[in-house]
């Protein structure tokens, strides 16, 4: 059993990628959303075809001299809507996968991605043979074989994904690429002026808490705060109004200002 | 190295990183290709400096999220740099050499499904020869009431019925899905596979000889060949490359059977989708030449025979001209 959710990559480079990998949970939960996109894709199908052949008779008289076998015209809509049904099943995952780079919106909405071993994005191949796959892992109902098989497997991988050599991974809850906030932007970007009194352990505390202190809960934040700036006070002293904004001003060295 | 260092070392680094992001997210965006050359010699070496700053912060031990924010960059440049170049998705070059050249690779699991399909084929037909009577637990019924409901007229009318376009459409389908499931349980060291196969071939044995036994035999395979021939054809060979798969795993030899596992389901699933146009031809010559009433039945036999003869003429011979990989 894994002791935890990383997968550990060396590149050709000799660097060490980490990567967090998805659970059974997270990746369950994508396929629902994904189920429901889909049922609503053929919802809509289906909608469009009743439409069209309560429609089509009506519009097909007008034009003289005009027609129409409906029983044939019939048979073709049904077949329409049955290939259209069959392409929709087949290539909903396929074709996300491939064109959202291991992403379908299942996956987007819960922030994880499918990508290869290596840390590549996958090929054709690959999403074709980890989709095909899934019929098996969805047996004997509801993904219950590719379920126990991922929550057995190290790196989290169903069948299709051991055969394929794809890992589902999470795109993180710290996102590079949101936004910084820009309130705190001074203080999240830490090496600004550091102060040189602290001790490096004190400091990495300081700036780790002022960093990431707009993800906690408010009450666990003030408390944090107070814990972390108590101790700094009875040692450096200085100008205390509150926690956060002594620990904001003692990170730079101006927690003697008033 | 103490704090004060560490931190200066990750301002000091922050701007080439905020470099390199900045041209691995249009690089994302617009494809490696568009960025122009001098760009490129600065993302190789901003690449490399950066995943040597990766060792760096990890040693150092500076705040959690400025080694998260490496390693992302450094993974998502890594996935840029070493992407595996892009994979024909190129259909003609597939269908002129790659994908005869994996049949001939696997021909060997080919036959066997052949064979095997073949004996249960046989097997069910003899059977169902001998004792009439399971005729009724096959179609419902008793073997008399079969041989009287069901003559020759009542057959064809059969096909005749439905027109042709949903046939096409819905066997067609239907076919593909029967041949995935044939590749995609070879994971099941091929027995899932050999059980597609198996009830594949006694399926037809069985009605064949039914319809042999109430002396329908010419009409049963007037009826099935124009199509079938193809269609079985197709269905036998994506059981082949289930029991690559399958075979892989029984007898992975030296190496792990994890990785022959990826080999050869990586090669097999690309003769099951090969497939695909097989029986789009098949599945249209059965909604629509099968249960044509202009053609005369020998004529679609001709037909069907000859388009499984140069769909099996073209996987043994095309794409030699150059030397096999």
């Amino acid at each position: 059993m894994h002791e935890d959710a990383t997968y550990r990559l060396e590149t050709p480079d000799n660097v060490e990628l980490h990567f967090d990998l998805a659970g059974p949970g997270s990746r369950f939960c994508a396929i629902c959303i994904d189920a429901v996109v889909v049922g609503g894709m053929l919802l809509a199908l289906v909608l469009v075809a009743i439409i069209i052949d309560a429609a089509l008779p009506g519009a097909l008289s007008a034009i003289k001299g005009l027609k129409a076998d409906r029983t044939f015209l019939t048979s073709v809509g049904v077949a329409v809507v049955l290939f259209g049904v069959a392409v929709i099943n087949a290539s909903y995952h396929l074709i996300f996968e491939l064109f959202w780079r291991g992403q379908t919106p299942g996956k987007l909405a819960m922030k994880i991605r499918a990508i290869s071993d290596d840390g590549t994005p996958m090929g054709p191949t690959q999403v074709l043979l980890r989709n095909v796959l899934r019929m098996v892992d969805f047996l004997p109902a509801c993904y219950a074989l590719g379920g126990v098989v991922c929550l057995l497997s190290d790196a989290s991988k169903r069948l299709g994904d051991f055969a394929a050599g794809t890992i589902v991974v999470k795109e993180g809850a710290v996102n590079y690429r949101a936004k910084t906030d820009t309130k705190n932007a001074p203080l999240a970007a830490p090496a600004l002026g550091a102060n040189p009194e602290l001790l490096p352990d004190e400091s990495r505390l300081v700036q780790n808490f002022l960093s990431r202190r707009t993800e906690l809960l408010p009450i666990a934040r003030g408390r944090l705060a107070d814990q972390i700036a108590g101790p700094l006070y009875a040692r450096y002293g200085g100008n205390w109004d509150y926690a956060e904004s002594y620990l904001e001003r003692i990170a730079v060295g101006r927690h003697r200002d008033k | 190295m103490d704090g004060a260092s560490s931190t200066h070392f990750v301002e000091e680094r922050s701007s080439r990183w905020d470099e390199l992001d900045a041209i691995v997210e249009k690089a994302t965006k617009k494809g490696l290709k568009r960025v122009a050359p001098a760009e490129l010699e600065t993302f190789l070496r901003l690449y490399r400096s950066t995943s040597a700053d990766l060792a760096r912060v990890r040693t150092l031990g500076v705040d959690g999220t400025v080694v998260d924010r490496v390693n992302r960059l450094v993974g998502r440049s890594h996935a840029l740099l070493y992407r595996t170049p892009s994979e024909p998705l190129a259909i003609g070059a597939f269908y002129r050499t790659d994908f005869p050249r994996l049949f001939r690779q696997t021909w060997r699991f080919s036959a066997a499904s052949v064979l095997i399909s073949i004996a249960f084929f046989l097997m069910a037909r003899s059977v169902v020869g001998a004792h009439p009577e399971i005729v009724a637990d096959l179609v419902g019924g008793g073997g008399a009431e079969f041989s009287t409901s069901h003559h020759a007229g009542d057959f064809s009318e059969r096909f005749q019925a439905a027109p042709g376009p949903l046939i096409t459409s819905f066997v067609t389908t239907n076919n593909i899905g029967v041949a995935f499931r044939a590749f995609a349980f070879g994971i099941t060291f091929g027995l899932g596979t050999l059980y597609v196969l198996i009830v594949n071939g006694a399926m037809l044995g069985g009605f064949a000889g039914a319809y042999e036994q109430s002396g329908l035999g010419r009409e049963f395979w007037f009826t099935v060949l124009p199509h079938g021939a193809l269609e079985l054809s197709a269905i036998m060979i994506a059981g082949g490359a289930g029991l690559a798969v399958g075979w892989a795993l029984w007898s992975p030899g030296r190496r792990p059977r994890i990785v022959r596992l990826r080999e050869e389901s990586l090669r097999a699933v690309r003769i099951a989708a090969g497939l695909i146009p097989a029986f789009v031809v098949a599945g249209s010559f059965e909604g629509f030449l099968t249960p044509s009433r202009a053609i005369a039945a020998p004529v679609k036999v001709a037909v069907g025979a000859a388009a499984a003869v140069v769909f099996w003429l073209y996987l043994i011979f095309a794409g030699r001209e150059n030397a096999e990989t």
